[in-house]
């Protein structure tokens, strides 16, 4: 989220966005398997839409939680991503711990986010998502 | 400006300055590259995308691949301000964004989106002021266009903005949330009135 590398640019006109090397990141750090989930075997991420229909996907260990799970897990120190599968290139955010010292998340409803996108930072699901795009479904490995 | 100038031959004939409703404060002086300066990396980021999103709209035929938005068009922006003392902040980034080669393509990232109303939700206070800025810089230096800006400073247009996007609607109640989400902010701000843009009339 911090990353320079993660801030959003324009380069010839289009804008280009990081959630998806994100998410893949963050889950490595975490020490999770990201292969045929969330990266190649290599490592290399997917793009977000593919992620997204992977964490769908029961054989590939997780599942979908309600918002308040997340956070929970989340707060338990658990991995759980935030996504919108989209008809662009989709998007995905990991749900970041509440009370973290010096967090002011933009927004006021829903799990927080640690968000990087459009901007990147720490962010209620409500400064992230609209409901206008599609279901927001929210993500969690199996124990 | 002459490339845009080309590319729009028609407005040559009525070229004039730009008529500029200047607003008052830090971020309406017109050369003010002390605004600049001051700016955060993030801030100078949005300053460019509102530019970006600004020159788009002026002039909606110019070759898209010229828009370039990253540390190095920062950095370039810094340079030439500091040699260009009397440039207009607007004139520069055009410059640095010329002078800029594309970055690479990243295999690796989303591509593609607008800034539109997510992006307004999702940016804090300075962020949303820098992007504003961004816009009256690049409505500076649009040689045969007449800009005017209704609001008299950045904070005025983003409280503007903020409302017009319902913001406040944090839940997403307000039918008009996710009718105008989608709507890009440089189009919002014609749309709130806040920015103006018509050819010039002949001198």
């Amino acid at each position: 989220m911090s990353n320079s590398q993660y801030a959003p640019t324009v380069t010839k006109g289009g804008l280009v966005t990081h959630c998806s090397e994100a998410a893949c990141s963050i889950a490595a750090a975490t020490g999770a398997n990201t292969a045929g989930v969330l990266s190649d075997a290599n490592g290399h991420n997917y793009d977000a839409n593919t992620q997204i229909n992977n964490l769908a996907n029961p054989k590939n260990g997780w599942h979908a939680v309600t918002p308040d799970q997340a956070q929970a897990l989340a707060n338990q120190g658990v991995l759980a991503f935030a996504t919108q599968h989209g008809a662009g290139h989709g998007h995905i955010a990991s749900v970041r711990p509440e009370g973290i010292p010096g967090d002011q998340p933009r927004g006021r409803s829903g799990p927080i986010l640690a968000n990087v996108g459009i901007f990147n930072g720490v962010a209620h699901q409500s400064a992230v998502f609209t409901p206008a795009h599609g279901a927001i479904i929210y993500y969690a490995p199996n124990q | 400006m002459r490339r845009i100038s080309k590319v729009f031959p028609s407005f040559i004939l009525f070229a004039t300055l730009a008529c500029w409703v200047l607003p008052h404060g830090a971020y309406g002086e017109s050369s003010n590259h002390d605004t600049w300066k001051n700016f955060s990396a993030a801030q100078k980021r949005y300053a460019l995308f509102g530019f970006i999103d600004c020159h788009r709209l002026l002039f909606p035929h110019a070759n898209a691949s010229m828009y370039n938005a990253d540390e190095r068009v920062y950095g370039e922006v810094d340079k030439l301000a500091a040699d260009n003392g009397d440039t207009p902040i607007g004139r520069l980034i055009l410059d640095a964004m010329r002078k800029t080669p594309a970055a690479a393509p990243d295999n690796h990232a989303e591509h593609g989106g607008v800034d539109d109303g997510m992006l307004w939700r999702g940016l804090i206070e300075r962020e949303k002021e820098a992007y504003v800025q961004g816009v009256f810089w690049c409505a500076e230096v649009a040689p045969a266009m007449t800009v005017s800006l209704s609001e008299k400073s950045a904070g005025a247009a983003v409280k503007a903005l903020d409302d017009w996007y319902v913001v406040a609607d944090d839940d997403w109640k307000d039918p008009r949330s996710n009718a105008r989400v989608d709507v890009p902010v440089a189009v919002a701000m014609q749309r709130t009135g806040i920015l103006s843009i018509r050819p010039a009339k002949k001198p």
